[in-house]
């Protein structure tokens, strides 16, 4: 929504009829209307739409209001419980480097390297170098509507625990090419180019 | 102390008991029955957490799969993960 409360909507064409489903939307301002734009920055007149709808009163802003503020709080009280249970679960040693470094860097029991970070899709370290910070590629499974330290703790536990759970992360999770793949050049070939040397 | 830390959206729900004592244990272990209905996956942690940093071997201190209550373990009971 727009600060002027606004609903975005796309489809239909010029001289057509469209239909628009608003849905899980709270109007906040005291001015509610729709406009229908032709995507060149003109704004044709307020339409009717034959229904009525009432503006919010001042009490229920205020209730909306607390509400959202309650779920900010319960949910920012949920990440902290969450991020305590996964210090206790992988130990104070791997706690203090996933601090410096901000990722969480497991073993599976397949040799695998796996890099954690809370929101971020698991990246899935190059196997044919032992430090290897190449990405080969991103697993996505993760636990909806749970902090982000729930997941985390999930995908430590099941990429750790045994191949079986390994195993059964990898059938679960989507496979997604690396983000970062444009960074994920070999220094040694492609210092030439970096360096604005002429390439024969 | 023995105890099943339920992930959900409050970070955790815990449940501890006395293993000494045959009424906290039966009631840890009708919970974990009902938790394994509902497709819950299970491990149990080690004392301190892992205890090695080397990442380039597996690490036994890690987390164990169990299928099995055990009423002396700390165990996080998770929900199965979904693709996102």
């Amino acid at each position: 929504m727009t600060e002027e409360g606004f609903i975005g909507a796309t489809g239909g064409s010029a001289g057509t009829t469209g239909t628009f489903t608003i849905t899980n939307c709270t109007f906040l301002t005291g001015n509610v209307g729709i406009y229908l734009t032709n995507g060149a920055s003109t704004n044709s007149p307020w339409i009717t739409t034959g229904y009525e709808i009432t503006p919010p009163t001042p009490e229920e802003l205020e209730a909306y209001r607390l509400q959202r503020l309650k779920e900010t709080w319960d949910s920012k009280r949920a990440e902290v419980r969450a991020r305590r249970l996964f210090k206790r679960v992988i130990g104070e040693i791997l706690y203090q480097r996933y601090k410096q470094r901000g990722f969480h860097e497991v073993c599976g029991r397949s040799g695998t390297r796996y890099r954690l970070r809370p929101g971020r899709k698991v990246e899935v370290m190059e196997e044919n170098e032992r430090d290897s910070e190449i990405v080969a590629f991103e697993y996505c499974a993760n636990l909806p509507g749970l902090p982000l330290y729930d997941t985390m703790i999930s995908q430590h536990l099941m990429l750790s625990a045994s191949r079986k759970t390994e195993e059964q992360f990898k059938s679960i999770a989507n496979k997604f090419e690396p983000w970062r793949s444009t960074l994920n050049i070999n220094i040694a070939t492609a210092a030439p180019f970096l360096c604005g040397a002429a390439v024969a | 102390m023995p105890s099943i830390a339920v992930l959900n959206k409050l970070g955790d729900v815990k449940l501890t008991w006395d293993p000494t004592k045959e009424e906290e244990v039966k009631h840890a272990r009708a919970h974990f029955e009902k938790l394994q209905q509902a497709a819950h996956i299970f491990f149990r942690i080690d004392a301190e957490g892992q205890k090695s940093d080397k990442l380039e071997i597996f690490d036994p201190s890690i987390a164990t799969l169990i299928c099995e209550f055990d009423p002396s373990a700390e165990i996080v009971a998770k929900p199965v993960p979904s693709g996102g």
